[in-house]
């Protein structure tokens, strides 16, 4: 009996650890998207802006 | 009937649309054009420290700063085309004519030359770095 109580501590604390990573590996999904989108938005449009703005002022830069 | 609609649509086109367009590109060549010829002016004001690139995409007049009247225009004329250029931009990818201004102050801080005034985003105006010391910043970042 003594021998089996250690086993099934860290089983407990084994199976204690793994539901928390799952809890943890769940919040993760559901927040990515919703933070990173818009941000990716935000990166694009600047591109844009900013390949415009080298279009039309790179000559001009250059002189 | 089918083919005066057609006619109709095309002389339409012809007489608004058309020159529309052209006149787009004649303004945009036009603004490049004048830009070009104020520059080495504007460099010898910028030099001279009597003006500085502020944090909004425009040429501004630092506070002692004695210009003369044809300066004051050169700098207005400047900034009136620049505006022009960012409105249009903003315009074609939905953005706002600030936003633009401001995504173009950052180029030209980035390009002025040792000692040209340049103003921070604090709205401190600053004396813009040697070239090693920019590099430096962006290795930093």
């Amino acid at each position: 009996m003594k021998k089996i109580l250690p086993i099934l501590a860290a089983a407990a604390v084994l199976l204690g650890f793994g539901a928390t990573a799952c809890v943890q590996t769940k919040s993760e999904v559901d927040v990515k998207p919703i933070e990173i989108k818009p941000v990716h938005i935000t990166l694009d449009i600047n591109v844009r802006i900013q390949k415009d703005l080298d279009d039309f002022f790179g000559e001009l830069d250059a002189l | 009937m089918k083919k005066f609609l057609a006619l109709s649509i095309a002389a339409f086109a012809l007489v608004f649309a058309v020159p529309q367009v052209l006149s787009a590109a004649d303004d945009a060549a036009t603004i490049k054009k004048n830009m070009a010829e104020r520059k080495p002016k504007i460099e010898t004001l910028k030099k001279a420290g009597s003006i500085g690139e502020n944090k909004s995409g425009y040429l501004e007049a630092m506070k002692d700063a004695k210009l003369e009247d044809a300066d004051k225009k050169l700098i207005e004329d400047e900034n009136k085309d620049r505006k022009a250029v960012y409105a249009a931009i903003a315009k074609k990818q939905g953005s706002t004519v600030e936003k633009v201004g401001e995504l173009r102050a950052q180029t030209i801080h980035s390009n002025a030359k040792e000692g040209e005034y340049i103003q921070g985003e604090d709205g401190k105006w600053v004396k813009a770095p040697k070239p090693a010391e920019k590099k430096d910043e962006k290795k930093e970042k």
